[in-house]
């Protein structure tokens, strides 16, 4: 997903902004769907776990239409929206690290399409020893990710899956933008480490 | 330039993240360095296979999700609902989190003044026009109560053409409205037709060269548009493209720069081609230089 979005776009988001603040229901649900799909798929991504990218989904977009009288324009509605997401998504994080639950790994079924099984393999099934090679980078990917701290994983995901800027990651969690790129450098070079004999 | 330095920039280059002068000296240097080419390389497979690793939600669990979703927000507009005719006349919804701290204000409101008016109540209340209210202080009073200093907003409907002296007051006013980007944007969109007034002209200016929101300031450009030829707005527009953060901001100012070409743009060209990071406008900048027979660089 690319995170810019056009100044045409951006001239229009702000009218629907402005239309959902007054009230506008229509335009609040168009406002959710610009983002929603981003969204979800941020949080599954975070979380591994449908269920709770659900709820995040449902209690991310609840608090965006409650506090909308309240946005003032001045910022990035892209950049409020995903402060809500991020911080709903740490929040489960830490309720499960509490819980010391195993992050529950989402299974590719009906609720989640998995890249790496689905596009990968397609174009590996021809040849036995290349699929076998593409399921072992899949599982090396995830455990690498799973490794990773909450933080680095909330930056790489922002910022490798939805096109993110580091300025704005920085203001989504309430950093800086050279603490976001630091954690971006950390994530790529332990991920390098973690792949670097599959890649 | 050394190798190893190259090597750990490679990731934020791939994502776009160096600044220009940085980006350069990547250039530079794996145009002849062969060992840095394959480090490149090597990224870009760990790149693409981390693009493949993504999870993505089905089309069944989305649509899932927004159902809930319309179903919660029925509920909830249906909890507001009378909220926000009680407060209709506020022209904006109220949240019910601002409601909580002046529910409480409230009822000390109606305890002290309750007090005090309702034996003396003889006479109908007067209808009275609908005010937004604001505590702007308070401290406890010698009696044992609380005095309260309210700040009172009446609400008016004023109506007429932009062309009317107060109502252009007031539009003007509002473009610069330091709280409400919305409203700044909408005032703009109202005095678009009229930018051949100077003053109209110079709100458009200001805007373009320190709104805070780069939705307003792209409006600005779009209110200038007719007059790309004069040179009050060529050298806020010059500004804009040497130092705007947003790239659309920059985008529509080389843009409407290079419509009107004149020799007095060259060095701003020059200047812009140093430190822009963006391809698109650096493209369209070395176009216009190539165009007016100029070179690249300033020397």
């Amino acid at each position: 997903m690319e995170g810019q979005i056009s100044p045409v776009a951006a001239i229009d988001e702000i009218k629907l902004i402005r239309a959902a603040q007054q009230g506008d229901q229509d335009a609040f649900e168009h406002l959710v769907r610009s983002y929603d799909r981003a969204v979800l798929g941020f949080a599954m991504n975070l979380l591994r776990s449908p269920e709770d990218a659900r709820d995040v989904y449902q209690e991310a977009f609840l608090r965006v239409y409650r506090n909308l009288g309240s946005f003032r324009l001045d910022s990035s509605f892209q950049t409020w929206l995903y402060r809500i997401v991020t911080n709903l998504c740490l929040d489960h994080l830490r309720r499960r690290k509490v819980r010391r639950e195993e992050p529950a790994v989402a299974e590719a079924g009906d609720t989640a399409v998995d890249h790496m099984l689905n596009v990968r393999e397609e174009s590996a099934c021809a040849d036995p020893h290349r699929r076998l090679l593409s399921k072992e980078l899949g599982s090396r990917i995830r455990q690498a990710l799973d490794r990773l701290t909450a933080r680095e994983r909330t930056v790489f995901e922002l910022r490798h899956y939805q096109g993110m800027r580091l300025r704005d990651i920085g203001e989504a969690l309430g950093t800086s933008e050279e603490a976001a790129k630091n954690c971006l450098f950390r994530v790529t070079q332990k991920m390098r480490v973690a792949l670097g004999d599959f890649v | 330039m050394s190798c190893k330095w190259i090597e750990s920039v490679l990731p934020l280059f791939l994502y776009g993240e160096l600044s220009f002068e940085e980006e350069e000296k990547v250039h530079g240097h794996l145009e002849h360095c062969g060992s840095c080419r394959a480090a490149l390389e090597r990224e870009r497979a760990l790149h693409a296979a981390l693009d493949g690793a993504a999870l993505e939600p089905s089309g069944d669990l989305l649509a899932q999700c927004r159902s809930r979703l319309r179903e919660s927000l029925r509920g909830e507009s249906a909890r507001r609902g009378w909220l926000d005719r009680l407060w209709v006349w506020s022209g904006r919804p109220v949240s019910p989190a601002l409601l909580r701290p002046a529910g409480a204000l409230a009822l000390v409101a109606i305890g002290f003044f309750g007090a005090r008016l309702v034996p003396t109540a003889t006479a109908p209340a007067e209808p009275v026009a609908p005010v937004a209210t604001q505590v702007r202080y308070l401290q406890p009073d010698p009696s044992g109560g609380v005095r309260i200093v309210m700040d009172e907003t009446r609400e008016r409907v004023l109506s007429g053409s932009v062309a009317e002296a107060a109502i252009q007051r007031l539009v003007l006013e509002a473009a610069q409205n330091p709280s409400d980007a919305g409203l700044r944007l909408d005032s703009l969109d109202i005095l678009q037709p009229h930018g051949d007034s100077p003053e109209i002209r110079r709100a458009f200016l200001r805007a373009l060269q320190s709104d805070p929101n780069a939705g307003v300031r792209l409006k600005a450009i779009e209110g200038l548009r007719p007059y790309g030829a004069d040179p009050e707005v060529r050298s806020a527009l010059a500004g804009v493209l040497l130092a705007d953060d947003n790239v659309g901001v920059r985008t529509q100012a080389i843009d409407l720069l290079v419509e009107h070409r004149s020799r007095a743009l060259v060095g701003v060209l020059q200047q812009a081609i140093e430190r822009e990071p963006d391809g698109y406008i650096r493209e369209r900048v070395q176009k216009a230089l190539l165009d007016m027979n100029a070179s690249m660089g300033a020397f």
